[in-house]
């Protein structure tokens, strides 16, 4: 069951960067692009090369940021391009600072990760605010921002406490951390990827 | 509690946060678009009852001007006829002939008076204050109500054509609607221009109408005249207001034509 979860939560970016194929442009088939290389470059250096994958996950989730802020801030949640070239940096160097002074970057720096989840949750909220004060289309379903925003809300919002704990609870019950991420983490992966791939396939300008 | 059951009811409670927001932003969306329906709908309800309104009051005018020509007219026409070739007979008989210019007379009078209500000449060559005037001197020669127009709308532009028509309308439908219903004795009329708007206050001293009342009556069956007047004031992007003075006791009718309409 682990095995087929993880098999389709590493597929799963395929499926928006199929939907969104017309949309190459558009920054959230870039992101399920580096989602999808991104798994699959972690799964060859864990499983076959026997190698630790701690840089290419924080450097993942640091593209991911950057990925997820754009997308905000093409949609107008983020105010201005000042406060995105401000925000953008500031956040990667604090991520960057973080990871390297008090975990590794050989490691996964989950505390930061867990920041930055609280950051999609907030701007999905605000995403939210936006498609509520905007109103642009007659049947929200029909609207590709909606569809994106709740792709990283229920990730965000899913994943956070998985992260969260992570360190406290992998060294002491390794099994029990491997059964919630496989079961949690792996589904929100999936959802968030399923949901993409809805948002892609919406999509009719470029982002 | 240990950090297995924390997580769990975490990840639930996030999720359930998610779930409330994104069920709270379908449940909006939805209310938000059902009320939109609802105001398109209202709106059709009115425009269709507006044009309603309008072939309404056009076919009343239709009847009206027949009856005019039927029992006004035609009856003076056929007396005269009467009168001419009775004195064909007696061709002495200058009273007969005095009775019949009288008569002829009389029947000028009234279709200058039809002809001036259906389309005032006046408004096309020395526009819309001195056909206003003339109006208000028509209406005052009943002697039943005074009817004034004060003597600073002179300052008023040369009016677009249709302005002008549609104000005079206007006008012309509230002191019938004065004279009919409000049993005013009198009715003073001020225009003037303001930052390019046309303002013409109406203030009278009989039984008006308040703004609830008329936006009562604008919906009700009937009131085909009111319905017209919001016709042609919505054709002008113009505005109405009816309401009370309390310092003088006058009714007053405020409206506000902008100059530059789409009409």
């Amino acid at each position: 069951m682990g095995i087929i979860l993880l098999t389709i939560s590493i597929l799963s970016p395929l499926l928006p960067v199929y939907t969104g194929m017309h949309h190459r442009k558009a920054i959230l088939w870039v992101y399920a692009l580096l989602a999808f290389m991104s798994d699959i470059t972690i799964l060859l250096l864990k499983e076959v090369l026997h190698l630790n994958p701690g840089k290419v996950a924080n450097m993942f989730f640091l593209a991911e940021m950057v990925c997820f802020y754009y997308y905000f801030y093409k949609r107008g949640i983020i105010p201005s391009r000042l406060v995105f070239w401000i925000v953008t940096p500031v956040a990667v160097l604090l991520y960057v600072v973080h990871t390297l002074y008090t975990v590794s970057w050989n490691q996964l720096n989950t505390g930061g990760y867990s920041m930055m989840l609280i950051s999609y949750i907030l701007l999905s909220m605000l995403g939210y605010m936006h498609i509520l004060r905007t109103q642009n289309t007659v049947h929200i379903g029909a609207s590709a921002f909606f569809w994106g925003n709740t792709a990283i809300m229920v990730y965000a919002c899913g994943a956070f406490f998985i992260f969260l704990f992570k360190d406290r609870l992998h060294p002491v019950n390794a099994e029990l951390f491997g059964k919630l991420w496989i079961y949690g983490f792996l589904t929100f992966n999936i959802t968030k990827n399923l949901l993409l791939a809805v948002a892609l396939s919406k999509k009719r300008t470029v982002e | 509690m240990n950090d297995v059951s924390i997580i769990i009811l975490g990840i639930a409670a996030m999720l359930l946060m998610a779930l409330g927001i994104i069920l709270f932003v379908l449940m909006y969306q939805r209310r938000v678009i059902q009320s939109q329906i609802e105001i398109e709908r209202v709106n059709k309800e009115k425009q269709a009852e507006l044009i309603h309104a309008s072939i309404q009051s056009e076919e009343e005018e239709r009847s009206r001007i027949a009856a005019e020509l039927h029992d006004d007219i035609g009856a003076h026409l056929t007396s005269v006829r009467m009168y001419v070739v009775s004195a064909m007979n007696k061709p002495d008989n200058q009273a007969t002939l005095q009775q019949a210019r009288a008569i002829l007379d009389e029947s000028i009078k009234k279709v200058r008076e039809l002809s001036h209500k259906m389309q005032p000449g006046m408004l096309l060559h020395l526009g819309l204050v001195a056909s206003l005037a003339s109006f208000a001197k028509m209406v005052s020669q009943s002697g039943d109500i005074h009817v004034k127009l004060h003597e600073d709308v002179t300052l008023l532009p040369k009016l677009n054509e249709t302005v002008a028509l549609y104000a005079y309308r206007v006008v012309q439908e509230l002191i019938t609607n004065i004279i009919r219903h409000g049993n005013a004795e009198r009715v003073d009329m001020y225009c003037q221009v303001n930052n390019n708007m046309l303002l013409i206050n109406l203030q009278h001293n009989g039984q008006g109408l308040q703004q609830a009342d008329f936006e009562r009556f604008i919906y009700k069956t009937g009131a085909s005249g009111l319905k017209n007047l919001v016709n042609r004031l919505s054709l002008l992007h113009a505005d109405i207001s009816f309401s009370l003075n309390n310092e003088n006791n006058l009714y007053e009718i405020r409206i506000n034509i902008p100059l530059k309409p789409t009409v």
